[in-house]
């Protein structure tokens, strides 16, 4: 699949040279680990040049020879970033050894050069956990692949697939399909009915070949029977939208049903590499697209395609010359409208555009309504809005213009077909009956009311072909995260295993994305009950090990065991559910405060509700809510300062009574005062549990058994708060920073009241 | 003042008797490209602002210029072959000042007209792409300007 990107839409190699690769193995004896691709030269020019790091030395090569390159000792590795062009050069002192030219095309390849050639020139071992192929196509691909449908399926694949969810109701849509048939075979009778009456009844009876009373009999049955008709019609018309309807929701149900229920087995790193608003428009939008397609589109156009093909035969069978005339400009006809489909396609992507606009001055005007106001401002909010809807009117004239042009034509030429059929058919008509080429009226007015239905099937066509696209492309992003397959291997996690509370890393490495390591050779080991307060500046990797704790990432290499089992054979589920975590901006869910609460234990006592609000310092202010405990929260509900969510939170992981409590910085949001409230609760919860504190105020980890001071993906420092202290190392730098300016804000707030006073 | 550019495009400031490396960020890149433009130190800590080109010595100007090229390059777009919707993001297949490209955009991300008329695309990768003279496949960018 990545071959196909590279060589359809990015024209770049989706890999190193066989032949580069060949000469560092053979020739230089060495592995690749990693590669990278620069497409500048120093021109600016697109070019292609490749950049090796081997087990043992770094290459280039043009794509034919190869050249290793030495780098001295005390070189660094500069980078230059421009709005497109940048430079990655390896210098020493004053000297370029080496320079390199690339888009931002290339730009994650080369951010994780950097950090390997850095990693490399301070002697460090370089570790790369994945293949130096999938690292550069997955680097390459990512923009690409978040935004597009990675399925590779074919198109008509898709929509068999599409069609296979069709399969449980059989029923509906036999019904469905049976309908859709008759409601086209019915459709054909009046017309046919009427030909007779004129034929076998008004004619004869204007020509004195029938009496009235007979005529009168045989045309009541016939208007009976076209009576009959048009409600067997409208009745299969009913059987078809009701069966098919119903069906397109049930399909519908079920694709969103299956896609949120595989969307909360996948793994962190799937959410991570896509954008929240997609997810959610494919379990919205894109089913409801299907739901279209199946409710209307597949019927409509086998609807369409079936009264064509009828239509054409019943003509040519009534009378082949006429029928002719009127059946080969259909494929035509059907042609211009999809092309004029396609056109209008774009222009309403132009409107929609122009649309925007117009309402992106809407949401800044009106809640920026006050500074508007209050910087007179409102003619010129006026101005903008009114050039935005001219230009969006503008556009949609445009739209008007082209479909008012296309449908007069396309009637015109339909009318034009039927005048030819006038032309032709006139002398026939008045020819002698029985003589060569006569047609009888009964049978031409059969044929005109044949031709007027000839129209809407056409135009249903043209309208089905962009419903299509549009279901196939949504079931393409449908399907695409439905064959997303967890990056966990979980085959092995089947322990149900009770925590104790023992927490051991065994020289954990960890990296996201394969290549920049995060966590780099963690060993530590907790005791059960152990309160162990994680210290470091931001990005040293402290989140990242209560991430691996609660397994939402396998580690690259290395082992944790929990309570001395290999946390790779616990069951995931039943595991988590033993940890909770206190986040600093923790989430509620909309609904009341209670289901919030027990959201981790549904079935948990009123009372062991309200002794979890208690204990989290929280009952007091949930009283003073209308609603109480019923009090609904999240989107749309009663609005919670950042210190009483945090409470929520507490009271939630208070009633899930976990073995092992992660608090990640989960005061570093509040204020003092709302701080001593939490640090209170807190204190209460972490009785009895183990428990792994992230904080950046280092008052708040005063009952910590042990710190760890986490710099740069790897433990610093380690030991009790007066250990550390003594040891005047980072801890005792973080130590005396905080103590300082908590005595400058101290005086200042003094100097003020002396001031005052 | 003196400024200086190496061989790998990094600017040198000349302060305090000593060379230094600098980053310039122009302040206005779309709306004034040739005003004010910011000097600032390893640090991201601004230490020269630079108004206009114009009150640069002759040969400061030349170098900054020359700088400007790499720092705020853009591939100019000549010509069209292809534009391409495929599920979800919008192909081009261009020919640009400095050779054939491929690139993509968003669907919802629309090429913009900048002040000086020239029609201005962000692709997927943040890559920059401007228009000021096609020679061919105008029609093909018509649709999607507005």
């Amino acid at each position: 699949m990545e071959k196909l990107y590279f060589s359809k839409y990015l024209k770049q190699k989706d890999g190193l040279p066989t032949k580069v690769r060949q000469i560092i193995e053979i020739e230089f004896k060495d592995t690749v680990l990693f590669y990278a691709m620069a497409d500048l030269d120093e021109d600016l020019m697109i070019s292609e040049f490749w950049i090796i790091l081997g087990r043992e030395s770094m290459y280039t090569s043009n794509g034919s020879g190869v050249n290793k390159i030495y780098c001295k000792k005390g070189s660094k590795v500069v980078e230059q970033l421009g709005t497109v062009a940048n430079t990655l050069s390896i210098c020493h002192e004053k000297e370029i050894s080496v320079c390199f030219w690339y888009s931002q095309k290339q730009n994650v390849l080369f951010a994780q050069l950097k950090y390997l050639l850095e990693e490399r020139l301070k002697g460090s071992e370089v570790c790369i956990s994945s293949d130096a192929d999938s690292i550069y196509q997955q680097s390459i691909l990512k923009p690409l692949m978040k935004n597009q449908s990675s399925s590779d399926v074919k198109k008509n694949k898709v929509v068999w697939r599409l069609l296979g969810y069709l399969l449980p109701y059989k029923r509906e849509l036999i019904l469905g399909s049976l309908g859709a048939i008759c409601t086209t075979i019915v459709s054909l009778l009046p017309a046919y009915i009427s030909g007779r009456l004129i034929d076998d009844i008004i004619k004869p009876v204007q020509d004195g070949n029938l009496g009235a009373n007979e005529a009168l009999q045989i045309g009541w049955v016939l208007i009976i029977g076209l009576t009959v008709t048009y409600f067997l019609k409208e009745f299969f018309i009913w059987v078809r939208l009701k069966k098919m309807s119903i069906l397109g929701e049930k399909v519908a149900r079920d694709l969103r049903t299956e896609l949120f229920n595989h969307i909360q087995r996948l793994d962190m790193s799937f959410f991570a590499n896509k954008q929240t608003g997609s997810i959610i428009s494919r379990v919205s939008s894109d089913t409801d697209r299907i739901w279209d397609f199946v409710a209307f589109g597949i019927v409509e156009v086998s609807i369409s395609l079936i009264t064509l093909t009828s239509l054409a035969l019943v003509l040519i069978s009534l009378d082949m010359q006429l029928g002719l005339i009127m059946t080969i400009p259909v494929p035509l006809m059907i042609f211009s409208i999809f092309k004029h489909g396609q056109r209008m396609q774009k222009m309403f992507l132009r409107c929609w555009r122009k649309w925007a606009e117009l309402t992106g001055v809407l949401s800044d005007a009106i809640p920026g309504i006050q500074v508007v106001k209050s910087f007179n401002q409102e003619d010129r909010e006026i101005k903008r809005f009114g050039e935005k809807n001219e230009a969006t009117v503008e556009e949609f004239n445009n739209v008007h213009e082209a479909w008012t042009s296309f449908w007069p034509l396309l009637m015109a030429s339909i009318h034009i077909v039927m005048i030819s059929v006038w032309v032709v058919a006139m002398p026939r008509l008045v020819g002698t009956p029985g003589g060569l080429g006569y047609i009888s009226a009964g049978t031409f007015v059969s044929f005109m009311l044949y031709m007027t239905m000839f129209s809407q099937p056409i135009e249903v066509i043209g309208q089905m072909a962009r419903m299509l696209n549009r279901a196939t492309s949504s079931a393409y992003r449908i399907f695409e995260i439905l064959d997303t397959k967890s990056a966990m291997d979980e085959s092995t996690s089947v322990e149900h295993h009770k925590l104790e509370g023992e927490i051991e890393f065994k020289n954990v490495i960890f990296s996201y994305d394969g290549v920049r390591n995060v966590l780099k050779g963690i060993n530590f080991s907790i005791k059960k009950g152990e309160m162990i307060g994680l210290v470091g500046p931001s990005g040293s990797g402290k989140s990242t090990i209560t991430k691996l704790i609660n397994r939402f990432y396998d580690v690259s290499s290395g082992n944790i065991l929990i309570d001395g089992k290999e946390l790779k054979n616990l069951e995931v589920g039943f595991l988590r559910k033993q940890i909770a975590v206190v986040h600093q901006d923790p989430y509620l869910f909309h609904g009341s405060l209670i289901d919030n609460i027990r959201y981790g234990n549904e079935k948990a006592d009123l009372i062991e509700v309200i002794n979890a609000a208690k204990i989290a310092n929280a009952h007091e202010f949930i009283m003073g809510f209308k609603d109480a405990y019923d009090t609904v929260v999240g989107e749309r509900g009663q609005t919670l300062s950042g210190g009483e969510r945090q409470r929520i939170s507490i009271a939630r992981a208070i009633l899930n009574n976990p073995k092992l409590l992660i608090l990640d910085e989960a005061t570093s949001a509040v204020d003092t005062e709302t701080e001593r409230k939490i640090q209170d609760s807190l204190d209460k919860l972490i009785e009895g549990r183990t428990v792994i504190a992230i904080a950046h105020r280092l008052s708040t980890l005063r009952k910590a058994n042990r710190i760890f001071v986490i710099k740069a993906g790897e433990i610093a420092e380690e030991g009790t708060h007066h250990e550390l202290m003594e040891t005047k190392g980072e801890y005792r730098k973080l130590q005396d920073m905080q103590t300082e300016m908590f005595n400058l804000m101290h005086g200042k707030e003094e100097k003020g009241v002396t001031d005052v006073v | 003042m003196l400024f200086k550019i190496a061989k790998n495009m990094e600017l040198y400031f000349f302060q305090n008797q000593s060379w230094a490396p600098v980053d310039l960020k122009p302040c206005f890149p779309n709306s004034f490209k040739d005003k004010y433009f910011s000097i600032r130190d390893k640090d991201g800590k601004e230490v020269y602002l630079i108004e206009s080109l114009a009150q640069l010595e002759e040969i400061n100007r030349k170098t900054i210029i020359e700088y400007l090229k790499f720092k705020t390059f853009r591939f100019e777009i000549v010509g069209i072959h292809r534009i391409e919707e495929d599920f979800g993001v919008r192909h081009f297949e261009v020919k640009t000042n400095k050779g054939d490209r491929n690139f993509q955009t968003n669907l919802d991300d629309w090429p913009t007209i900048q002040k000086d008329g020239s029609i201005l695309i962000d692709d997927l990768f943040g890559d920059q792409y401007c228009i000021y003279n096609l020679k061919f496949g105008q029609k093909l960018i018509s649709d999607y300007i507005s």
